[in-house]
């Protein structure tokens, strides 16, 4: 299991335990996730692909189960390990693009580095390089919220790249996007492919999975992983 | 991504303001105000003035230490001044009428 | 240190985003210290002074109570006075209060005897004869005389009795002369017709300080109905009067309170969706839980310090160049006759660091504490949004 930098074991997550409304998100869930390879989450929505992204991405503690990142137990490590990890290891690029409306595009894309030791000049040129590679430097003074939800998404993964991250997680990333922005993506990550990153997306969208550039799909129904097909 | 210069300036600018203005005032203290307090303490000395001339509405207010505790009801009845009352109930009407004309 | 900075600077993104909201918070926060800050050094401003100038108060006075009210006391007391060791002059003073009906306030009228050497704060001069008078500020404004004029003012008879103006105290000692009327004692005692014999009040010189206690106890023991204050007695009251718990200080005080923490609560328990969301996406992108506590940290640290110093500065200048003018007609209550404020600048910077330990520590922990709760919470439901 040499390759695999993410792997859980009988992972499970109930949300409200014990409770009148408890949900059963994740039952027994247990995969891999391989190094530089593009791993599909597939499955209808309600299934768990979400539940089990935030598990991995060390957004969530499981209830139950494994979940190793990196030969480490994430599962019981203290928070600000998680922290780290979160940090150093992961980027994520949400469905609903989660920037700060408000806030220019620089500052967004600069607020990953803003607890550490970087300094300002050299923040400066790292979003600047970003922006300019997915043409929106020009737009760097402008909130958020005056650009378009393409651009929006661009702004997005460059926020999510800015930390040069091993492992890219993105949940349902064509969810808002029209098919032409969609292919724009597919065409960003397979460059994260090539740059040897390892890419993990959850969708239900055929326009993904159906790709040729995804090496996994991991399909999920009720919590549970149905089938895993490799290319 | 200057905002935190503008204001550690403008922190740093109400600071010496401040500064500005404190020096000043221990300035003042010491030369106009020394001198003020002399001639007032003159005053005070020659006279045989006991207290602050501020309110006028009662003797207890006028006077505040030659008031005491045993000696009731010195009030004017628009001189609830003294208690927290004095800054919600008006006197009365008929008190405040001579003083309105 | 460059990451403080760095969440320094997110802290003022996020204010700069709600500026009309921050910008309300500001003015009225700034507002509630300037009142809390102008109390306070109006006060404490006060207290000095009369503590010094009062220091020459004399060292004892001494009044006659009977049935519960103040009454005259009989001239002879001096003689009894007298007898006691360590007592230097004795002088029967004749003083009282009028009301003058045609302007609605209420004067103090003090006579004094002898030659009285030049004072800094007389224009003009002292009464040096029968009919003369000198009159504090206030009075002269009430009756809109000046030195050379006349004061006609009610005897005892019912009669109008006219005073020759000679000189008027200086606006710089209202503090003291605002409601003064001099006049020679001969025309005190005819004015309010005394009866023979009788005086205001006794003051008694003694030639040391620290047998004003023993000398004030032996004349209470020999005149059972005499009351004796002491010049200490003097001095302590106006720290007491000035006390932040005296009843208009203690009144501004709470509203100001009050305001401030029904600002607070409103802080405590408003933690928009919005925040709380934001929150998530920064712990998302790798911020640690005490990094957001940081960033709400310098939130109420720009906002409160901001207001604080703003408060502060404008207090001092309220206060000591323009008269305290906001404060004044609420201290005045139901004066008539009230003194400008021409008050010298003593400031306590201890006052002036517990106003700030009450006002920016609470309205941080206001901002901090209520995103305790999401700031330790997985990031886990921005993925949800
Ligand atoms: N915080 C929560 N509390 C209760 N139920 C939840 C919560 N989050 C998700 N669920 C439920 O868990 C199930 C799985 O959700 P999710 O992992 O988001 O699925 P997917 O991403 O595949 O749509 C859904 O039925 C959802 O309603
Ligand atoms: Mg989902």
């Amino acid at each position: 299991m040499e390759e695999s930098l993410i792997w859980t074991e009988g992972a499970t997550k109930i949300y409200n335990p014990r409770l009148p409304d408890e949900m059963v998100a994740l039952d027994k869930a247990s995969i891999t996730i391989r190094q530089g390879q593009v791993t599909v989450l597939k499955g209808p929505s309600g299934s768990g692909k979400t539940s089990l992204l935030s598990i991995i991405g060390c957004m969530s503690r499981p209830t139950a189960g494994r979940v190793v990142v990196k030969g480490k137990d994430v599962a019981k490590l203290p928070e600000r390990f998680l922290t780290g990890i979160r940090r150093n290891t992961f980027g994520f690029i949400f469905q609903q693009f989660n920037l700060i409306r408000e806030v220019s595009v620089q500052e967004n894309v600069a607020l990953p580095f803003y607890p550490m030791k970087t300094g300002f000049t050299e923040i400066r040129e790292r979003v600047d390089r970003m922006l300019d590679q997915f043409g929106i430097l020009a737009k760097k003074n402008l909130k958020v919220k005056k650009l378009s939800g393409g651009e929006q998404q661009r702004v997005a993964i460059a926020r999510a790249l800015i930390n040069d991250p091993e492992i890219i997680i993105a949940d349902e990333p064509t969810a808002h996007l029209d098919q032409a922005l969609a292919e724009d993506l597919v065409k960003i990550l397979d460059g994260f492919r090539r740059e040897g990153r390892t890419i993990v997306i959850a969708t239900h969208d055929p326009f993904i999975f159906e790709s040729n550039f995804v090496d996994r799909t991991i399909s999920m129904r009720n919590g549970q992983i149905e089938r895993v097909s490799e290319r | 991504m200057r905002k935190h210069l503008i204001f550690i300036g403008i922190t740093g600018l109400e600071l010496a303001l401040l500064a500005v203005l404190f020096v000043l005032s221990a300035d003042m203290v010491r030369t106009k105000g020394q001198r003020q307090m002399n001639s007032k303490s003159q005053l005070v000395a020659l006279l045989g003035l006991t207290d602050l001339s501020l309110w006028t509405e009662a003797r207890y207010t006028r006077h505040p230490s030659q008031a005491d505790f045993f000696t009731a009801f010195q009030d004017f009845p628009a001189a609830i001044e003294h208690f927290p009352a004095g800054s919600i109930v008006a006197p009365l009407p008929s008190v405040v009428f001579l003083k309105k004309k | 240190m460059i990451r403080h900075l760095k969440i320094l600077e997110h802290a003022l993104s996020t204010i700069v985003r709600r500026k009309y909201k921050n910008f309300a918070v500001i003015v009225v926060y700034s507002f509630t210290i300037m009142v809390l800050a102008s109390i306070l050094f109006l006060s404490h401003s006060l207290k000095t002074e009369a503590a010094n100038i009062l220091s020459q108060a004399p060292d004892l006075i001494v009044q006659r109570t009977m049935a519960g009210r103040h009454e005259l006391v009989p001239e002879n007391y001096v003689e009894v006075i007298k007898g006691n060791r360590g007592v230097g002059k004795i002088t029967p003073r004749y003083w009282g209060y009028y009301y003058d009906a045609l302007t609605g306030s209420n004067y103090t009228i003090l006579g004094v005897t002898g030659a009285l050497p030049e004072m800094e704060m007389v224009e003009g001069a002292l009464p040096s004869r029968s009919g003369e008078c000198v009159v504090g500020e206030g009075v002269a404004r009430a009756r809109r005389i000046g030195v050379g004029d006349e004061l006609i003012l009610v005897n005892s008879q019912g009669l109008g009795q006219v005073f020759e103006v000679a000189g008027k105290f200086t606006a710089a000692s209202d503090i003291l002369t605002n409601d003064l009327i001099i006049l020679g004692e001969r025309d005190v005692i005819d004015f309010f017709g005394f009866p023979q014999g009788r005086a205001t009040d006794i003051t008694v010189e003694i030639r040391n300080p620290s047998e004003v206690q023993n000398i004030a106890g032996r004349i209470k023991r020999d005149l059972p109905d005499a009351r004796p204050i002491t010049k200490q007695e003097i001095i302590r009251t106006y720290d007491a009067v000035f006390n932040w718990r005296s009843g208009m200080m203690l009144t501004i005080f709470s509203a100001a309170l009050v305001s401030f923490c029904i600002l607070a609560w409103d802080k405590a328990t408003g933690l928009s969706g919005e925040e709380k969301s934001e929150i998530g996406i920064l712990k998302a992108i790798g911020w640690d839980t005490s990094d957001i506590l940081e960033l709400k940290f310098w939130e109420g640290l720009v906002i409160s310090l901001t207001s604080f110093l703003l408060g502060l500065i404008a207090a001092f200048v309220h206060v000591f160049y323009f008269g305290a003018t906001i404060l004044a007609p609420v201290i005045k209550g139901w004066s008539v006759l009230f003194p400008s404020f021409k008050l010298i600048p003593f400031v306590n910077l201890y006052q002036v660091f517990v106003i700030g330990f009450l006002t920016v520590i609470p309205y941080i922990a206001s901002t901090v504490i209520p995103s305790w709760k999401a700031a330790i919470a997985d990031p886990e439901s921005v993925m949800r949004s």
